[in-house]
């Protein structure tokens, strides 16, 4: 089978180069998996989403403004902390902005607290000349030495 | 500081082979089979325009401070870019299928079709570095990324060295990728060479068809 293969190697050759460009036009820059796969499960433009995240019942409410949230246009995100009904005053939150299935780059909007467990920031998501606008949003809630995690998928405009 | 310049090249190191490949990939395989460059100087002095459009983005960005309004600004230079590069794809695809050579451009012998000749048919190797400063604007996500942190390194130095650390990082994959294409380009001939301009006909007009959506979205 190896022999066969060095022995065509030379006609194998001449498939090499259509194969390179037509896997170079499909890639799609920022479109590695297909749009299908990727499911959203925050739809951040009704509203803020809410989810329990960690072993403390933390529940987090994930809201970006202004609305539609649209790509190269300036947002403000903001995540509110309660435990029950108790707004959490203690936390180090952080935020991960990323593209499901593609490499973006570091996007962290720097988050500070706004009072009653309010916690904003300023930032931008980029646009991806492909046409895909599914993103997600990690946050995670450290206390001390515990640390929470959870994330949103959302679609913008 | 300095760990953000290191975050930056590392981010064009590792975008550079997943997201740069795709994004500049058609054109640089497109400038590699038409004009065969022997060796990697091209690939270097194309990714060398480039990283300087990306400094010259990234200090404006430091110096204003401001990412939303620059790349707003930004951003109908860069569609009409994007659809010159489609452009100049499209007419370089048809060249290697040869169907389609310079007498059309001897004929109608404008402004726009005189700099695209020299381009398309240019003897000196120092045509690839201004060809890297115009597709260094195109639009592309994980650049944006890089000058998001550039407008708020909040000074012309960081934000400029941000943008130059990204670029440097970026140059390993596109380099590669150069490198395998002119191999193989010389590696083929005949047919299957033709076959590859049609396919680089098909990626303009997908570089085309971005641009122009994007133009209407804005």
């Amino acid at each position: 089978m190896i022999v066969l293969f060095i022995m065509h190697i030379k006609e194998l050759k001449i498939f090499l180069l259509p194969l390179a460009i037509i896997l170079v036009f499909f890639s799609n820059s920022c479109a590695r998996h297909p749009v299908n796969d990727i499911k959203t499960d925050c739809a951040i433009n009704a509203g803020a989403c809410i989810k329990t995240i960690g072993v403390d019942d933390i529940r987090a409410m994930f809201d970006v403004n202004p609305k539609p949230v649209k790509t190269m246009k300036e947002l403000v995100f903001n995540i509110n902390i309660k435990k029950g009904e108790v707004p959490v005053e203690d936390a180090m939150v952080s935020l991960n902005l990323t593209m499901p299935g593609m490499f973006m780059g570091i996007n962290k909007p720097a988050l500070t607290h706004k009072g009653k467990g309010r916690y904003e920031g300023k930032g931008v998501i980029p646009r991806c000349p492909s046409g895909l606008k599914i993103w997600k949003a990690d946050v995670t809630i450290e206390r001390g030495e515990r640390v929470a995690s959870g994330s949103y998928t959302f679609e913008v405009d | 500081m300095e760990f953000d310049y290191f975050l930056a090249f590392t981010t064009g190191l590792l975008g550079g082979f997943g997201h740069c490949i795709g994004m500049c990939g058609p054109m640089v395989a497109t400038y590699t089979l038409h004009g065969s460059p022997k060796n990697l100087l091209p690939h270097f002095l194309y990714n060398a325009g480039r990283v300087t459009t990306y400094v010259f983005i990234g200090s404006i960005m430091g110096i204003t401070g401001f990412f939303v309004n620059v790349a707003g600004s930004l951003a109908g230079i860069q569609n009409i870019i994007g659809i010159l590069a489609g452009l100049m794809m499209v007419f370089m695809g048809l060249g290697i299928a040869g169907l389609w050579g310079m007498k059309f451009i001897e004929r109608h012998n404008s402004l726009i079709l005189r700099a695209a000749k020299v381009v398309l048919e240019g003897r000196s190797v120092w045509r690839y570095y201004p060809l890297g400063i115009l597709l260094g604007f195109l639009p592309c996500g994980l650049s944006y990324t890089i000058f998001i942190a550039s407008a708020a390194a909040g000074s012309l130095f960081s934000g400029m060295f941000l943008a130059f650390c990204f670029g440097i990082g970026t140059i390993p994959a596109m380099v590669l990728f150069g490198a395998v294409i002119t191999y193989m380009s010389h590696a083929i001939r005949g047919m299957i060479y033709r076959a590859g301009g049609i396919v680089v006909v098909l990626m303009g007009i997908n570089f085309i068809y971005r641009s122009v959506v994007s133009y209407a979205k804005m």
